[in-house]
């Protein structure tokens, strides 16, 4: 009886709590209309000048309700001392409520990458709605304002293009490495961590007639940004950032077009890659080389010459070459640089754990210095083309 | 018991209830005004006084009065140094159940039961002609079984204790009587296997059973609601059953089964919550399928439960959990729609319970079209009208749809009204108050304890797989060795 009764007050209290909760406590998140919302996918972040950051967001083309008409996508800018305080400001000013929950992706201009990204890093780690899953692009030679409006139309946003982007293979694909959680983790090992690259170009399907139809400019990926302890400090070529791609076991790269001896060029898709850290130390344990040894397998997925067993080698042998220029290009941009960026360090501290504590301390010493060398084997695993033997059929 | 007599007036059972001395004066003085209690006289060849004799009409069955106790009377010839009472008693009537009555009370009784009373003189007699009109065994209407027993509980007492002794015959199978209800004289059977159920389990029911102060019992939520406490729960802790063989597999596995006359049911008790999630033709199919229909049960069960709730958190508290892509699609649908989602959700709820509350209160087929009203006409043109978003009719169809896969009635009401609250709690604080909610109704049926059988017992403890079956998973027969031991059975042993 007593513990019923006691049950009863628990409940009671519990539902006044609930209630004046309700009413306008700050304890519990805001109640809002989901009707009211939009939701923001993008954010390009520039810098203002005078200490200030511009704030570019661009939503969805938004569904007018469950009919097929649609409305044109939101596109705000705002300036302000910090990106949190900026955006706070645009959800002031504008007509409903503004939801970074959805944040997609985020894109610097190549100036606030220069001066340094910290402050978007802070907002995006910190507050509460945005997601570390949130993709990251620098606009090489432009503002992210520019490629926002300039890539976006009435019936196009940017973040179409940017989620083709993410899910094309080129840099991603299965997973994509370059999410803010990515970043940090670069950050984090050695301050040092690659952004993909953006490069807004004209659109040559713009009509200048139904300028609604399609944008004015469009967006390409041309390669990676460097970024040192959040700021960008050099670009890598498409052949280095290859060569990133399959050093870091991302088998989601550009197709390989492998000239041959009689004319032709066989079109091979890359299927897997595995990479192993081979080092060489010398009698007093210092580390002298170290060697990348690739294993790539591809599909063939175009040939046009004459099928036989020494042409298939001939492929692999040029898709091995191929490879191992790409990652040597990789390994040699990243000694020129100083910067180790592919995290060859946190890959030999699990490779030689013995030694780990010599390389945390000697790295810095070793490696302008390191002998570094990429080796690759490539093989050809399957084609399907059922009247040619030698190759496997996808059995 | 104690604590409605501190709220009530105190008005003790009256023992015996019918006063007075057992005269012919006395009997009819008590049926006076009975438009239905016929008396008779006859007076046998070489008898000085007549036989004076009462019945209900409607009660006894004509035939058998005539036949049994009238035909003999008419030929009856008391030997010399045999008085009238015992000659009838020992065989003067052709009744196996003659029995002499000392009391007005008594007598009243019979009568009620479907006796007739012999006034002889020097002796009163009742022989027993009831009426057996009755429903015939027929098909269980709301637990239907493809592989299993056709046949169903009735309105008699009898043929369904019969029922039980066809499925258990063993010696061990006890049957006790109970009478309950001031007025309505209701026998109520109490059920047990000696031996398997715990010894003191019986006991306490027949205790619980004898606390029965009431003018009658005639349905079955009257029989539940004395039976168990505490009573401010609408979650049932009693199994209500149509089907013989399942108060059987509970009497096997150690509970105890009441039946009672008038209700057409059987009822297991004491329950837990994975016995009311258990359809009965779960032990009909092979284990796998059955395990694999439990898990869709008790998903089910978390859906009904819990998606409207989450619903209203998600879209009006914490949106960003939502994929983006849905959310795209909620805030379309949401568009136009004048009322917060909480509302929305909460009205439809409302609605959706008021429809399937007219669907059951109608004719069959008139709840049909009431349904296609309802549900289909109403909720188009609600959403065409941009009342309600096409979002919420889907998750509260859904919460609806996924609530009919719980077996028990009793069970899919009480979730019908904690699905309710907890929207409530999550338009208030979210999933914040959806998880309060959450943790506060897990905390109510964790306190419910019936009889020493807590009702979460198959998930409070690790259940021996290998012996045991299991609340989600249902064991294949042949290793399900051990009873529960939550019901501290007499014999735990199911088999060697």
């Amino acid at each position: 009886m007593v513990r019923g009764k006691f049950a009863a007050l628990l409940g009671g209290v519990a539902l006044l709590y609930l209630i004046v909760t309700w009413s306008g406590s700050d304890l519990l998140p805001e109640a809002r209309n989901i009707a009211d919302m939009k939701l923001m996918r993008t954010m390009a972040v520039d810098d203002g000048g005078d200490r200030q950051v511009t704030v570019t967001v661009s939503g969805d083309v938004q569904k007018d309700g469950p009919s097929d008409s649609t409305r044109p996508p939101i596109l705000l800018t705002q300036s302000g001392r910090t990106v949190f305080g900026t955006c706070v400001r645009l959800k002031e000013d504008s007509e409903g409520f503004l939801e970074f929950g959805h944040l997609a992706e985020c894109v610097v201009g190549e100036d606030y990458a220069r001066a340094g990204i910290e402050d978007l890093c802070d907002y995006l780690e910190r507050d509460v709605s945005t997601r570390l899953e949130t993709k990251l692009f620098v606009v090489r030679g432009e503002t992210g304002e520019s490629a926002l409006r300039g890539a976006g139309s009435e019936n196009t946003a940017i973040t179409d293009s940017l989620f083709s982007i993410s899910q094309n293979p080129s840099f991603g694909g299965r997973y994509w490495p370059y999410t803010v959680r990515e970043y940090f983790s670069g950050q984090e090992d050695n301050g040092l961590s690659l952004l993909p690259v953006l490069k807004l170009e004209d659109n040559r399907d713009y009509d200048p007639e139904n300028p609604a139809a399609q944008p004015e400019k469009t967006v390409r990926l041309a390669g990676l940004a460097l970024m040192e302890e959040d700021k960008l400090t050099a670009y890598l070529t498409e052949e280095e950032s290859r060569g990133v791609s399959l050093l870091t076991g991302n088998d989601k790269t550009d197709p390989f077009e492998v000239p041959l001896s009689d004319g032709t060029v066989a079109g091979i898709q890359l299927t897997e890659t595995k990479c192993r850290w081979e080092p060489v130390f010398d009698p007093e344990g210092n580390l002298t080389a170290l060697t990348a040894r690739l294993e790539v397998k591809g599909d063939l997925d175009q040939f046009s010459g004459d099928w036989s067993e020494e042409m298939l080698r001939e492929m692999e042998r040029g898709f091995s070459d191929q490879v191992r220029t790409s990652a040597q290009a990789a390994l040699d941009r990243s000694q020129k640089e100083g910067a180790d960026f592919l995290h060859i360090r946190r890959e030999l501290m699990c490779v030689c754990p013995l030694k780990a504590s010599r390389l945390q301390t000697n790295w810095d010493s070793w490696f302008p210095t390191l002998e570094l060398k990429a080796e690759a084997t490539g093989e050809i695993m399957r084609s399907y083309d059922i009247d040619r033997p030698g190759v496997s059929n996808g059995e | 018991m104690s604590r409605i007599s501190v709220h009530a007036p105190h008005h003790p059972r009256k023992t015996p209830s019918v006063e007075g001395p057992l005269t012919w004066e006395g009997i009819c003085a008590l049926f006076e005004g009975c438009a239905d209690f016929a008396v008779k006289e006859q007076t046998p060849p070489g008898w000085k006084e007549p036989i004076r004799i009462c019945w209900l009409e409607g009660m006894v069955r004509t035939e058998r009065l005539n036949d049994y106790v009238l035909r003999p009377l008419a030929a009856c010839r008391v030997p010399e140094g045999v008085t009238p009472g015992d000659y009838l008693e020992t065989g003067g009537v052709w009744d196996q159940a003659v029995r002499r009555q000392e009391s007005l009370e008594e007598t009243a009784s019979a009568l009620v039961s479907g006796s007739c009373a012999l006034f002889l003189p020097g002796a009163v007699l009742t022989c027993a002609v009831e009426t057996e009109e009755k429903r015939s065994v027929s098909q269980p209407d709301n637990e239907t079984e493809v592989k299993g027993a056709k046949d169903s509980f009735v309105e008699s007492i009898r043929t369904n204790t019969s029922l039980l002794r066809r499925r258990l015959r063993t010696p061990h199978l006890k049957i006790q009587r109970h009478i309950i209800g001031r007025q309505t004289q209701t026998p109520v059977e109490l059920i047990w296997i000696d031996g398997i159920a715990d010894p003191a389990l019986p006991k306490r029911v027949a205790e619980k059973l004898a606390d029965i102060d009431e003018d009658g019992v005639i349905t079955t939520g009257e029989l539940e609601e004395y039976l168990t406490e505490p009573r401010r729960t609408v979650f049932p802790r009693v199994l209500f059953t149509e089907r013989p063989d399942r108060v059987c597999q509970g009497l096997l596995e150690g509970r105890v089964a009441l039946v009672a006359d008038g209700i057409s049911m059987g009822c297991v008790l004491p329950g837990d919550v994975s016995q009311f999630l258990r359809a009965p033709q779960d032990r009909s199919y092979h284990w796998l399928a059955a395990t694999a229909l439990l898990m869709l049960r008790y998903l089910s069960l978390i859906v009904t439960l819990l998606m409207p709730g989450f619903y209203i958190a998600v879209a009006t508290f914490h949106v960003e959990l939502i994929p983006t892509q849905l959310a795209i699609s909620i805030i379309a649908s949401e568009q136009d729609v004048p009322f917060p989602t909480a509302m929305e959700v909460i009205g439809l709820l409302i609605s959706f319970e008021i429809l399937q509350e007219a669907g059951l209160r109608l004719p069959k087929t008139i709840g049909q079209s009431v349904s296609i009203i309802g549900g289909l006409v109403v909720g188009q043109a609600a959403v065409e009208a941009k009342i309600v978003s096409p979002a919420v009719v889907i998750v509260v169809a859904v919460a609806g749809i996924t609530g009919f896969t719980v077996p028990n009635q009793d069970f899919s009401n009480a979730l019908r009204l904690w699905r309710l609250l907890l929207s409530v709690f999550a338009s208030m604080a979210g999933v914040f108050g959806l998880t309060m909610g959450g943790a506060f109704l897990v905390a109510h049926l964790a306190g419910l304890n019936d009889f020493g059988v807590p009702y979460l017992w198959p998930f409070s403890r690790a259940v021996e797989l290998d012996t045991e079956d299991g609340p989600v998973l249902r064991q294949p027969l042949p290793e399900v060795k051990l009873r529960p031991a939550e019901l501290h059975p007499g014999n735990r042993r199911r088999r060697w």
